[in-house]
């Protein structure tokens, strides 16, 4: 009985922010604090292109991007080029992924985890106002609050570290088109990973 | 290939749905072989925090055909490899494992596996029953999906059908066919991800009742 209700409220949750976070419209505000026990928030960011990334240090899809260097490597070349990248975790209490801020600030450090700021996200507010659903999941937003992209980090749904070479690196180009000031090709795509654990 | 998977995970369809990953094999044939499958059998629906998937649980059999050439003599090594993602509620892990085999020459001989081997190519789906069309109608929210032309065909009211096209459908819930003035209707909503209408969409078909499961393409394909 109880799994039924978990799953029935999950998926009325799902159902209503299902199209929160469209490209397009403005990306919903939130409210968080960071490992450093600082706030974070969107309305503080203003005028910046920010970076959301949904992350389970725990996931093998996860892992396949942080073991190989590949998302530390993004977080360090778009911080540097002024994006304010600001990594998430939504696990709830007790389920896969979730550590207490010292622990995850100590993970991510040992990840290689260069992002401007993680954020604990356990009470999973700030993953379903986006709708963030899997872990890796990609948003960016624009200087002007507008949600540009919602999506997967590539195009390659393995966890394989082989294959992020090969793959089409749907976030970063369409970071590099909101950076160029361009229009982003593909604002809208499945992303791949396990399941957010709210 | 057979796989038993531990009560409480699962492993995915060539369709994972949201999460997961599709299970992948890889051949190894000699020159002159040609190998068929493993076919798929049509999946399970789970669905964990409001995300659909589509996979196996339990033990799970994807049969294969592989036909030796014409002039093959002595011993053949064919392996094969599976990559799988297994879930449960809480974790994710990946896996693989290769198995080989080696074929001779010789008298045709059923083995011990033989019947289960007929028994799992049933579960797989075999090609849409002769006259039958799938019609697809969209708007901005759903997919109406009609089956017509088939009488005689069993089970179609409160059969199943699961989207081989991805992200064209709402995988949080399972489309099911029932009888409506002209033909067999399922609703489903449309994936968050389809940008535009889509071009086409491939359903595998489960026939209530235990028949075998079918696979139909809207458009229908051209000969």
């Amino acid at each position: 009985m109880k799994s039924l209700i978990a799953t029935t409220i999950a998926a009325v949750l799902s159902a209503t922010v299902a199209f929160a976070a469209e490209p397009g419209k403005t990306a919903p505000d939130f409210t968080g604090k960071t490992v450093k026990d600082e706030d974070a928030s969107l309305s503080s960011l203003k005028g910046k292109v920010v970076v959301l990334e949904w992350v389970n240090y725990e996931c093998p899809f996860v892992k396949k991007h942080y073991s190989s260097g590949n998302i530390p490597k993004l977080q360090e070349t778009y911080t540097g080029k002024g994006v304010v990248w600001i990594t998430v975790n939504s696990s709830a209490e007790g389920k896969q992924g979730y550590l207490e801020p010292a622990k995850l600030a100590e993970r991510s450090a040992k990840e290689g985890n260069k992002a401007s700021h993680i954020v604990l996200d356990s009470a999973g507010t700030i993953g379903k106002a986006y709708g963030a659903k899997v872990t890796p999941h990609l948003f960016i937003i624009n200087k002007d609050g507008v949600l540009a992209y919602n999506g997967a980090i590539d195009s390659k749904a393995t966890t394989t570290a082989e294959d992020i070479e090969t793959a089409e690196k749907l976030f970063a180009n369409a970071l590099d088109a909101v950076l160029d000031g361009k229009e982003v090709a593909n604002a809208k795509n499945q992303p791949y990973g396990c399941g957010v654990k709210y | 290939m057979r796989i038993r998977i531990d009560q409480g995970w699962h492993i995915y369809w060539s369709n994972p749905g949201e999460g997961g990953m599709k299970t992948s094999f890889d051949w190894k044939i000699p020159a002159g072989w040609k190998a068929e499958g493993p076919a798929l059998p049509a999946p399970a629906h789970f669905l964990a925090a409001g995300l659909g998937s589509f996979g196996y649980e339990g033990t799970v059999l994807f049969p294969l055909r592989l036909t030796p050439p014409e002039d093959f003599t002595g011993t053949a090594e064919l392996s094969m490899t599976v990559c799988w993602l297994a879930c449960n509620e809480d974790a994710c892990i990946p896996g693989e494992t290769s198995a080989t085999l080696k074929l001779t020459n010789g008298r045709p001989s059923e083995t011990a596996e033989a019947a289960a081997i007929r028994e799992a190519w049933k579960t797989t789906p075999g090609p849409a029953p002769e006259g039958l069309t799938l019609e697809v109608k969209q708007d901005a929210k759903q997919l109406v999906c009609k089956l017509r032309g088939a009488d005689g065909v069993p089970g179609l009211s409160g059969a199943t059908a699961f989207p081989v096209t991805p992200q064209v459908v709402d995988s949080s819930k399972v489309m099911r066919f029932e009888q409506s003035a002209d033909g067999w209707t399922a609703r489903i909503g449309r994936s968050s991800y389809a940008s535009s209408p889509a071009a086409s969409l491939t359903l595998v078909v489960v026939p209530a009742g235990g028949g075998r499961p079918f696979e139909i393409t809207w458009p229908e394909k051209s000969h």
